[in-house]
């Protein structure tokens, strides 16, 4: 078998860099995210263009706020639920797909809970800014290189627990991480649409990156306060770390094979750019704010000279005619008060110059624009001109929110990825099984996810419910309506509803049916009778024992005249008949007890008779 | 299916629960007698066989019940004091 050499070197990995860095500063992507990032921080007040003695008084609207956490906020990424399909039709597959499920979701719920923000939120206002969300997904140890390594001979349940005691001293988190990563720190491979390798870039300070790696050499002799370049490359199979272009990981040449099996990366595209005949990844990557940058700007503007002029123009104003007028010094404004004026002397109004109509028009029109391309008011919770009922009102709402449908498919099949590659490091790269649990509206679990029982493929199905309490009611009334005329079944129905576990709802049905149940009733209350009966019983023969018996002549066990000997009487015994056994305290009695408190182990009757054995 | 006969399992367990509380609670209660020699006003000393026979058929005839039970103790307590006696 011939040997595969796929594996980079150093030198390779750099050259692989620099390209890529050339390809992206060619097309100015990273350029166009930063401008995204200027605009959405507000941080256009210099590109307003207003004149120099009032360019200090600029007004930047929030709008491109506005607009992108609107955006953020309709797209759906809260109240996850997971599913997982059946590899069989065995109760074993069940179980496994049961297992994989609450792997999947416990890995979301600790994730959010661990985090500050939910990597989901990130990335999803990541999506709407740069066009580009990114996931990352790794074993924790592997973000932390100077883990402890595996010995020779080390079982894979101590390296685990070693692992874990280091975790605990370490650092407070779980083995498996999500996280957001911001696009401007990422390259994807521009050939292969990230699916060969992908570069992260960041900066760290250097006195972080010497204590990390005490080893590393410090090329550049920068000091401890400066900035040194982080770059990580990620392969299928391979990873590098590169600190100011020198590796820190010193086995296997600096470049060294990770077990994933596939590239930690999930991208998720907003749809809103266009794949170029050139592959430009500037039109490929298109953020809601990108094309509106102008307007944006001109929104601003027109509010900013609307309000300069308004400041120097609305306040009341006048002058003062005839012979005295130099001796008025002063004219009270006060409200139900008159200034005595000097003879002569008259009181004119300054004509005012108030923003012209005009102005005021264009800023509307600017702001309809903005609304038109990515917020309508409906979706911001405000009103339409021209709606005049509910029914309007709710088509305009549906109809505003389409521009948010492919994100929430977006999102659904991101995840669903994730969790598929946190699935893959759980089985390939975690040592031994990992604790999750969650609670959500559906489901409450704390289970030891065991890999043996993880099959590979890992198909997850990832669906958030609707945000809107609305869009909620509306569905399950018109699933009642459904289910009520006949066209769909209970459970058809129950599985549209995304707040209904459909299993445990018939559990609960069951349970509910059985308790109810006539036969179930009638056997407990059989059984109790018959209890309650033998404890009156007992009771009434206590009470009777005092008192006088009846005589035994003609009664109950007496022969009865006439009667020949051994024919059976009509009808039955009132009393039953006194049992066959030994009289309490009488002589058989006390036998018996004795013989029961002695040894029960059988004695040999030849016992001490065989004379000691074969004596002569 | 699977899911069918747990709940099943489910149910009938917390049926025999509250059965068992039942029973434990309001039903047994009445059964209980107490002490033979209470109920019948004599010491075991005074008992005659008829005495007995009528203590059975309240008490019942198995080796656990408070009247074997208490007959058995005399007697043996009493075989007890010959035996010493007599050494």
């Amino acid at each position: 078998m011939a040997y595969k050499k796929d594996k980079p070197t150093v030198d390779e990995v750099l050259a692989l860099y620099d390209d890529c860095k050339n390809r992206y500063d060619e097309s100015g992507l990273l350029n166009v995210f930063d401008t995204d990032n200027k605009i959405y921080e507000l941080d256009f007040r210099n590109e307003l263009m207003l004149p120099t003695e009032f360019e200090k008084e600029g007004i930047v609207l929030p709008t491109a706020r506005d607009v992108l956490d609107s955006c953020v906020d309709n797209t759906d990424i809260y109240n996850v639920r997971v599913w997982v399909n059946k590899k069989g039709t065995s109760n074993k597959s069940d179980e496994e797909a049961n297992l994989l499920r609450k792997f999947g979701l416990g890995v979301l719920y600790r994730n959010n809970v661990e985090a500050s923000i939910s990597p989901i939120r990130v990335a999803a206002k990541h999506y709407w800014l740069h066009g580009l969300g990114v996931f990352k997904t790794v074993w924790d140890a592997d973000r932390w290189m100077g883990r402890p390594d595996r010995k020779d001979e080390e079982s894979e349940n101590d390296y685990a627990a070693r692992i874990d005691e280091w975790r605990s001293e370490t650092h407070d988190s779980i083995p498996i991480v999500i996280q957001g990563i911001n696009p401007s720190n990422i390259m994807l491979d521009p050939y292969y649409d990230g699916n060969m390798f992908v570069f992260e870039v960041r900066e760290e300070l250097c006195f972080n990156v010497k204590q990390k790696f005490p080893n590393w050499g410090n090329p550049k002799t920068r000091k401890v306060t400066d900035k040194v370049e982080h770059i990580s490359f990620w392969s299928k199979d391979y990873r590098c770390e590169l600190y100011d272009r020198e590796p820190v990981l010193k086995l296997g040449g600096g470049v060294v094979k990770h077990n994933y099996g596939f590239i930690p990366y999930v991208t998720i595209d907003t749809g809103l750019g266009n794949i170029t005949n050139n592959n430009d990844l500037k039109k490929r990557y298109v953020g809601v704010l990108r094309y509106v940058r102008e307007l944006l700007i001109s929104e601003s503007r027109d509010y900013s000279i609307g309000d300069v002029i308004l400041k120097r123009t609305a306040f009341p104003s006048g002058y003062l005619t005839g012979p005295n007028a130099q001796s008025v010094t002063d004219i009270s404004l006060k409200f139900g008060e008159y200034t005595p004026l000097p003879d002569g002397v008259e009181l004119h109004d300054t004509v005012q110059k108030l923003p012209p109509d005009a102005l005021l028009t264009w800023l509307g029109v600017a702001s309809n624009y903005l609304a038109g391309h990515a917020a309508p008011p409906s979706v911001r919770g405000l009103g339409e001109t021209g709606v005049r009922s509910g029914a309007d009102r709710r088509l305009i709402i549906a109809q505003a929110s389409t521009r948010y449908q492919y994100s929430n498919e977006a999102f659904k099949h991101g995840v669903a990825k994730v969790l598929s590659n946190c699935a893959r490091i759980m089985k390939n790269v975690v040592p031994g099984d990992i604790n999750v649990w969650a609670r959500t509206p559906t489901d409450e679990f704390d289970i030891e996810i065991k890999k043996d029982r993880m099959k590979e493929p890992f198909t997850f199905y990832v669906e958030f419910a609707p945000i809107s309490e609305e869009d909620e009611y509306r569905r399950h009334d018109d699933l009642e309506r459904l289910y009520k005329g006949g066209l769909v079944t209970k459970n058809w129905a129950r599985k549209q509803m995304s707040n209904v576990d459909p299993i445990a709802m018939e559990a609960e049905e069951q349970v509910e049916m059985l308790k109810n149940d006539q036969s179930i009733q009638q056997i407990i209350s059989q059984y109790m009778a018959g209890k309650l009966a033998a404890a009156i019983s007992k009771r009434q023969a206590a009470d009777s024992i005092n008192e006088p018996q009846p005589e035994m002549g003609m009664g109950m066990g007496a022969e009865q005249p006439n009667m020949p000997q051994g024919e059976m009487q009509p009808g039955r015994n009132v009393v039953s008949p006194i049992p066959n056994v030994p009289v309490p305290g009488g002589a058989q009695d006390m036998q018996n007890k004795l013989k029961q408190m002695r040894s029960q182990v059988p004695i040999n009757p030849m016992q001490g008779q065989g004379g000691g054995g074969n004596r002569r | 299916m699977n899911n069918l006969i747990q709940v099943i399992d489910e149910v009938v367990e917390l049926k025999l629960k509250a059965v068992d509380r039942i029973i434990e609670e309001f039903i047994d209660p009445i059964g209980e007698i107490g002490n033979p020699e209470k109920l019948i006003g004599k010491k075991y000393e005074e008992w005659n066989p008829q005495d007995v026979q009528r203590l059975s058929q309240v008490y019942g005839t198995g080796d656990d019940t408070p009247l074997s039970k208490l007959i058995f103790k005399r007697v043996y307590d009493k075989v007890k004091q010959l035996e010493a006696e007599a050494l």
